[in-house]
């Protein structure tokens, strides 16, 4: 039983100490992100690898997932005479949720990911001590544009994906499950809510907060050889996942709970 | 120049350090022998800041005037050789143009061609990145350069033939310098004084031309290879 509690207590303080490490690292962003110099160049070019690089995956993503929910909504809609709202139900569900969570977790699998094998093979490799050594400030050089540039392109692709996701719907409806298009269009677009769009963005930014801030950190603090990058990598990319999907909760039922 | 004063450094309750007290004079070539798992590298860590000692002091360095040659080179994998070389100009503003020919003449200074300026590091064999990370050491003119065992991964011609070039730069820049190694070939080649790291204290410390004659047994067993894992 001691034994037992004693392991309890290890795991509580090791996960305690983990929450003030990584509170400890967001405070050291969001202060290099206002001290200078500024890295402008590699925010643009993370807004272009990790943003623009990733339309394809977070399209076809979309696409699929637009599709299968207008055909599960048609399906089940069909139980209690409701197929006909199936575009407002599409509309709302991949504006609100799978549109934001979709993105969250593609940018998770590839941005943070990426991140984080990169910047762990650079702590394993020394060129972060070198950066140190060469008068830069690593939080300043490697991790401040890459989390400012995930963050202000994320919403971005939410907005693309939402519309790609609407588009996934409308061409399974309008194909496949009889739907006039135009009047299928006209439902989408009167029944979505300034509200509705807002919430989606929003997640957006956060979940691109979340995954860069989670690739830089278990970077940074890789351990030693090919094992310590493989180690940072899976970990930054299950706690993003965890997080973002945590993080929708919270958002939602601020956004939306009455 | 450098004087550290009982520097401790544990991991995870592991002393490494115990308490290193060195110093190095201006202009003077030291190098710091011991073996593997000695704490060389952390105690050139902590002198650079790198790592902070549990306790002690050192004499704080300003980075500008420091040039490292890291063991495995340390190059930025996602730059080519000649932005490597003058990344910390380029970082201090300098015109790319004047950049790019501050790192070539560096290049050309460690026996390195101009086509190998646009290229990656990864396009490099090891002697070659280690001649290039040597260049990115020199390129600010730093009055104090850092060799973490230099000759590492290298066959014993390359490694003849940094040796011999470090050694001509440091007496060619006057620059103090602090080496790391337990390859005693460089020792000889590099040095002018030896400080030997020791179960996390300097044990000897004295000139290079001395370290054959000296009859202390620890160093003795070093020198003929009979110390294990230090």
């Amino acid at each position: 039983m001691t034994a037992f509690l004693s392991a309890v207590g290890r795991a509580s303080l090791a996960f305690l100490a983990r929450i003030g490490r990584v509170t400890l690292f967001i405070f050291a962003v969001l202060r290099a992100m206002v001290t200078p110099p500024f890295y402008l160049r590699d925010v643009v070019k993370t807004i272009w690898s990790a943003g623009y690089l990733s339309l394809p995956l977070i399209g076809l993503t979309t696409l699929f997932a637009g599709g299968a929910l207008a055909l599960q909504i048609f399906d089940g809609g069909a139980r209690f005479s409701a197929s006909e709202v199936m575009p407002q139900i599409v509309a709302i569900g991949m504006v609100r949720e799978l549109g934001p969570v979709l993105v969250g977790l593609m940018i998770s699998a590839r941005v943070t990911s990426s991140f984080a094998a990169e910047i762990a093979t650079m702590r394993v490799s020394e060129q972060i001590d070198a950066l140190k050594t060469l008068s830069t400030d690593a939080m300043q050089y490697l991790i401040a544009p890459r989390v400012l540039g995930t963050t202000l392109i994320a919403p971005v692709l939410v907005a693309v994906g939402d519309i790609i996701g609407i588009m996934g719907g409308y061409l399974i409806a309008t194909t496949r499950l009889g739907f006039n298009p135009a009047s299928y269009l006209q439902n989408t677009v009167d029944f979505l809510e300034p509200l509705d769009i807002i919430s989606s963005l929003v997640k957006g930014g956060v979940f691109g907060l979340i995954a860069a801030l989670m690739g830089c950190y278990f970077g940074m603090n890789a351990g030693r050889g090919a094992a310590g990058v493989g180690q940072a990598t899976k970990s930054a990319v299950v706690a993003a996942s965890i997080l973002i999907l945590g993080a929708n909760f919270i958002l939602t039922e601020a956004f939306f709970s009455k | 120049m450098i004087a550290a004063h009982g520097i401790h450094k544990s991991f995870a309750g592991n002393p490494v350090l115990k308490g290193v007290d060195l110093s190095v004079e201006p202009g003077e070539s030291c190098a710091i022998i011991g073996g593997s798992g000695s704490g060389k590298t952390v105690l050139i860590k902590c002198l650079l800041g790198l790592l902070k000692p549990d306790s002690g002091s050192s004499t704080p360095l300003n980075m500008d005037d420091v040039g490292v040659l890291f063991q495995g080179g340390a190059l930025f994998d996602s730059m080519t050789i000649w932005e490597n070389v003058a990344f910390r100009p380029l970082q201090q503003g300098m015109d790319r143009t004047a950049a790019r020919a501050l790192a070539q003449a560096k290049l050309e200074r460690v026996g390195l061609d101009a086509d190998v300026a646009p290229m990656m590091p990864a396009e490099l064999s090891g002697g070659m990145q280690k001649r290039a990370a040597l260049a990115r050491a020199l390129a600010s003119d730093p009055k104090l350069l850092v060799f973490d065992e230099p000759t590492t991964g290298l066959d014993p011609v390359r490694a003849s033939k940094i040796n011999r070039l470090i050694r001509e730069i440091v007496v060619e820049t006057g620059a103090t310098a602090l080496t790391i190694t337990h390859d005693m070939t460089s020792v000889q080649a590099i040095a002018d004084t030896v400080a030997m790291l020791h179960q996390g204290r300097i044990h000897w410390r004295g000139a290079t031309s001395e370290l054959t004659s000296s009859k202390d047994a620890v160093l003795r067993n070093f020198l003929n290879g009979d110390e294990g894992e230090g």
